[in-house]
């Protein structure tokens, strides 16, 4: 391998035994088992990884964590991969992204040179004006945007979701964070320990092998006690009442998953993150930070480069020094910032970090700049809790303020100490959120029914009783003398938040919507407070006066497949379904239903069915089983028409409105005895109709004694429909009686078919021809069907689908709730005025109907819809559904087409359609604009039925 | 209280050969089957399923002896509290039968046979909890949802009504939806390892 690769170190993550090959821009590279690709890359000597977004400036490793800001690449097909943080796979494609011809030479960069023009906010006021030019103005910038590329047939692999209800959630996984999971579970609580990165153990994953025998003791402290440890996963949100939004990386077979967590009590052990410092280059290629560079040498065995100045403001930059001498790196000058040493540029060439000025303006040869200024506390879930964190100026850091008693925080966010006093205070909050979680759980086991009974009284309250960590001074190391970049990723310099404070951007939550500081893909963990002490330095004013910006959820990005979770779009089959399917139907997806919508001839199926018979799954149709003594009162209610004298094997059709009198839904119901009625609604109206009828009973009529049972699925809908239904019908049920005197038309039987007791049998139809309804149990759907296929073979029987039946309901002029309805059609418009009994005591919508019947206003009876038949004078034109109609030559709209299909029994087009009153008489001409622009002319009919409006052939 | 041990569902209504479940639980269906136990599951659809509704007050409703969200065995019938006023018995066709003559008649209302009206899943297992768990989002923990709860809960997008017998599971939803809830169980249940039972 090469040069950069360190012999064994004693605490590395990778496992020399195991090369992983993979290939950088198309060159072939190796790495180790347990290698980033990150430290894959440096190890192979490959330092230049990125171009900056803005000024393509090139850009190399950083802080070698999850938040390094210079790492996007490209993988194979998944842009913005955090390179320092992904694991190396066999095979990886590994690319540099938004880069032209090549990261090493990237023409884009000549952006850099006109960088004085290009300050926050250019992009705004410059292609403002013209605005018509906006559109090439776009497609040009596109081409500048960063972020890799995606091609669109990637196979999208598979995302997951579950549900968790944890005691207690620790985020964090370091010391503390190990701690506290394992305090809690000891002390009885059911804990979840989420870790962002691969490993547990933070800060002490690169420390020494003391530290190390310590991650591994708590580890199999935690195994051994069943805490649910989630590794490479992100705590990414808390919201009310502790619903806590986990992002894991880790589950295997999925890219990634989202846990919805209910967690009793909310630990935040988020530790610290290394902050870096403004200076001038503080972006160039060598600009390490001291956790960085410690996690590349003791982690990976990886020299990050051979001769160093390191710049140390607290003992973290004392220890990276040490760990780069044992490396065998050249450390030149360790510039003690603590006893006000400083830098003020790190100077060099296009490859990286050649020079670097000290504050006293000498200047020492290096290939890299090591900086260890300061810590940020990642509090966002805190914020996200309600929690302001307050700046401490003496320890030139925030803390967590007053966050509610069910989120507790603790580590080094809280403050400082030894290895023991960080474990000491997880142990305490581990034991604190156990108590409080179970006195949360008592809570909710009293107030909820189902529970088991709660033992004894409720405990009190716990109270905090923890002992705090300690402020220790920290020197307030935010920017140099000389002016650099805030924000790596968006590219945003301190002069270019100092130029906009001018401007007068100078909240800081305005600054950062301007300037976009912050905003990018680490999400200001690194630039937050480097922000706010530069605008608090051009507003002369201190940290704590200038506040923080409001961190929201995520608190690290997560994908969209990640939220989108497992896709779950439940499907409705018919029992028949398979059936269909197996015999060349074409699906029909209607709603959650799927349903056969032909056979391969819809013309063909609707001519067999008018000439011998046909049989339709119509399984779907919504089914409400109703008994009781006042069900006719609840349909008097929720039907315009009356039910009072409805005798048993009497079938009615009834209308029902919603209170504004518009039409909601429609369908037969039948009384099977003296006490049992079956109501049918439309497919798509079977859940709002039971809830409703449920609504009106439980809230409005609770004295009413109905129940009312859904039972669609429980019968399979089969129509037997065509001249010879009842030849076939005969065959398959002899004890029925279908003589046409006592069996007739809108009456309903209970009856055994094809050996199937207790089938429902109606004498209804959609399709205009005499026909037979059976709703059949379910579990025999299957039998029935063959049984009429087989048994009217020599009828000449045929299935038929929901577009034959669609065609055959049109020709009948029967409208469909929906389609030749809409959400403002009210009930007299249907042309169903006979059906509304305003002589009834009350129903649903009557006052508004009242009033729609009763006006005179003449402008309202001329412009009220009606529904109507129309017919093309041009047979052969078939308007598209939705077609406007129009007055004359004008463009003025009066209607629309609402449902059109060439009839194949009339030879003709035919359609239904709402139009304006004033238009709606029989024989007026009117004018159907159509979708290519044509005008054609149309006649109103007289009836909607354009076939048989007699119906003598359903009451054959 | 019920437990599993209480509950022998495995014999059928079978009422007819032609019968035909709303749900086809095959290994393709199921991704695989690769005979680890971390979840059994089984097609019940074939129970009877009878729905009574009676006045709570009522001796009919003393007689189920279960408050509403709980559920009892009376030998091989599963007698469930599914709404205040809504009882189910669940069970072999002629156990129900048996029991539903035992029902008093005073404050009975009105009974509905949903045998094919419902699709009926069983989950058992020793991480069935944790595969409902998945795709449930209730507290499935003892203490909050005990065995002999009877819930009605969105499963996998699909109102169903799930009773909990021990470590076993009766998941029930609308017939229509039986295929596509036992695909999801299914898919669920992959990471547990996943047996098709009888």
């Amino acid at each position: 391998m090469s040069t950069s690769r360190l012999s064994a170190r004693p605490g590395e993550v990778i496992d020399r035994s195991q090369t992983v090959r993979f290939t950088w821009n198309g060159r072939s590279l190796s790495g180790y088992q347990g290698d980033t690709i990150g430290s894959a890359l440096l190890a192979n000597d490959v330092r230049i990884i990125s171009r900056s977004m803005k000024y393509h400036r090139p850009r190399s490793y950083m802080s070698m964590d999850y938040w390094d800001p210079n790492a996007l690449l490209q993988v194979g097909d998944e842009p913005n991969v955090r390179s320092a943080h992904r694991q190396l796979a066999e095979g990886m494609e590994v690319s540099a992204q938004n880069v032209w011809p090549s990261v090493d030479r990237d023409i884009k960069a000549a952006n850099g040179l006109v960088g004085r023009f290009l300050t926050a906010g250019f992009y705004y006021k410059t292609f403002i004006h013209p605005q018509r030019l906006w559109p090439l103005y776009e497609k040009v910038l596109a081409t500048f945007a960063p972020g890799g590329s995606i091609d669109l047939d990637t196979p999208h692999g598979n995302y997951d979701k579950r549900y968790a209800h944890p005691d207690v959630v620790v985020a964090g996984g370091g010391p503390s964070g190990m701690a506290a999971a394992i305090a809690a579970a000891e002390a009885g609580a059911k804990v979840m320990l989420v870790e962002h990165e691969y490993g547990l153990g933070g800060h002490l994953r690169w420390g020494s092998e003391a530290d190390q025998a310590v991650v591994r003791e708590m580890s199999q402290r935690l195994v051994d006690l069943g805490v649910e440890v989630l590794v490479d996963s992100t705590v990414t949100g808390r919201y009310d009442d502790n619903w806590i939004s986990i992002a894991q990386r880790s589950h295997p077979g999925v890219i990634e998953r989202l846990i919805k967590a209910r967690a009793k009590v909310l630990v935040v052990a988020a530790g610290l993150i290394e902050r870096p410092y403004v200076f001038s280059g503080n972006d160039r290629p060598g600009v390490m930070l001291s956790g960085g560079v410690r996690r590349l040498v003791n982690m990976y065995g990886v020299r990050p480069g051979s001769r160093a100045v390191v710049l140390a403001g607290n003992e973290s930059g004392d220890q990276a020094a040490a760990d780069l001498e044992s490396a065998g790196v050249s450390v030149v000058e360790v510039v003690d910032a603590r006893n006000g040493g400083g830098i003020t540029a790190a100077e060099g060439s296009s490859t990286g970090v050649e020079r670097v000025v000290l504050a006293d303006g000498s200047s020492r040869e290096a290939d890299l700049l090591v900086t260890a200024v300061g810590w940020t506390a990642p509090t966002s879930l805190l914020n996200m809790s309600g929690d302001r964190p307050v700046y401490d100026a003496s320890a030139a850091r925030f803390f967590p303020a007053d966050p509610p008693e069910t989120v507790l925080a603790t580590g080094g966010m809280i403050g400082d100490g030894s290895l023991e006093e960080l474990i000491a205070h997880g142990q305490s909050t581990g034991q604190l959120a156990a108590s409080r979680a179970a006195v949360t759980a008592y809570r909710l086991q009293a107030a909820t029914a189902r529970a088991s009974a709660v033992q004894g009284p409720e405990p009190a309250w716990p109270s905090d009783n923890r002992a705090g960590l300690e402020h220790r001074h920290h020197p307030e190391l935010y920017r140099s003398s000389t002016h650099g970049m805030v924000d790596f990723s968006e590219d945003v310099s301190s002069k270019d938040l100092v130029a906009a404070a001018a401007e007068g951007f100078d909240s800081v939550e305005l600054l950062k919507r301007f300037t976009t500081a912050t905003m990018g893909p680490s999400q200001g963990k690194l630039e937050t407070v480097n922000t706010v002490a530069v605008l608090a330095e051009a507003r002369d004013e201190t940290i704590a006066e200038v506040g923080t910006t409001v961190w929201r959820p995520p608190f690290a990005p997560i994908s969209l497949g990640g939220l989108a979770g497992r896709i779950f779009e439940p499907v409705r089959r018919s029992p028949l379904q398979d059936w269909h399917e197996a015999h060349g139907a074409v699906p029909l997806v209607a709603g959650a239903w799927i349903r056969p919508d032909h056979y391969g001839n819809a013309a063909q199926e609707v001519r067999n069915t008018r000439q011998n018979v046909g049989i339709i799954d119509v399984s779907p149709l919504g089914k409400l089983d109703l008994q009781g003594p006042d069900v006719p009162q609840l349909l008097n209610l929720l039907y315009t028409n009356k039910w009072s004298k409805l005798p048993v094997g009497g079938v009615r059709y009834g209308l029902m409105c919603a209170d504004d009198g518009v039409v909601m839904d429609d369908g037969v119901t039948g009384r099977l005895s003296e006490n049992r009625y079956l109501m049918t609604t439309t497919s798509s109206g079977a859940g709002t109709v039971w809830e409703w009828a449920e609504n009106w009973l439980q809230t409005e009529r609770p004295s009413w004694q109905v129940d009312v049972t859904p039972v669609t699925g429980a019968y399979a809908s089969i129509n037997v429909a065509g001249p010879k239904s009842r030849e076939l019908i005969g065959r398959l049920a002899p004890e029925l009686d279908l003589d046409p005197d006592n069996f007739k038309y809108m009456q309903v039987r209970t009856a055994t078919v094809a050996g199937v007791a207790n089938c429902i049998v109606w004498r209804i139809g959609f399709t205009g021809e005499l026909s037979y309804e059976v709703h059949v149990p379910a579990g025999y759907a299957l039998h029935l069907w063959l049984q009429l296929l087989e048994q009217g073979d020599d009828l000449g029987v045929g299935p038929f689908g929901i577009e034959a039946q669609r065609i055959m309901r049109l020709e009948k002029g029967h409208f469909i709730v929906g389609q030749d309805t809409d959400g403002l059609t009210k009930a007299p418009s249907t042309g169903m005025t006979p059906l509304i009994k305003m002589d009834k005591e009350d129903f649903v919508g009557k006052p508004e109907l009242a009033w729609e019947l009763e006006t005179s206003d003449p402008d309202v009876l001329k412009r009220r819809p009606a529904v109507v038949a129309l017919q093309t004078l041009d047979p052969q034109v078939v308007p598209e559904e939705a077609s406007q109609l129009v007055r004359g030559t004008t463009t003025e709209i009066i209607g629309r087409i609402t449902s059109s299909r060439m009839s194949p029994t009339l030879g003709r087009s035919i359609c239904l359609g709402q139009i304006e009153q004033q238009y709606a008489e029989a024989g007026n001409i009117v004018t159907v604009l159509l979708t290519d622009g044509r005008r054609v002319e149309a006649e109103v009919q007289a009836h909607h039925a354009h076939y048989d409006p007699e119906g003598s052939r359903l009451r054959g | 209280m019920v437990k599993t041990t209480d509950l022998d569902l495995t014999s059928s209504t079978a009422a007819s050969p032609s019968f035909r479940s709303s749900a086809v639980v095959t290994p393709t269906t199921a991704g695989f089957a690769d005979g680890s136990d971390g979840v059994t599951m089984s097609d019940r659809a074939d129970l009877t399923k009878l729905t009574m509704r009676c006045d709570p007050a009522s001796a009919a409703a003393s007689w189920m002896a279960v408050s509403f969200g709980s559920a009892r065995s009376d030998g091989d019938v599963l007698i469930v509290g599914m709404r205040p006023d809504e009882f189910w018995l669940i069970g072999p066709a002629d156990g129900v039968e048996r029991a539903r003559a035992d029902v008093p008649t005073s404050g009975l209302r009105s009974e509905v046979d949903l045998t094919h009206g419902r699709a009926l899943v069983q989950v058992s297992g020793p991480r069935a909890t944790k595969m409902l768990e998945k795709v449930c989002g209730l507290d499935w923990s003892e203490n909050m949802t005990p065995p002999g709860s009877a819930v009605s809960a969105s499963v996998a997008k699909v109102s169903c009504d799930i009773v909990r017998a021990g470590d076993s599971y009766l998941i029930s939803c609308d017939r229509s939806f039986g295929q596509y809830l036992i695909e999801s169980l299914a898919d669920a249940a992959q990471e547990f390892g996943l047996t098709l039972g009888d």
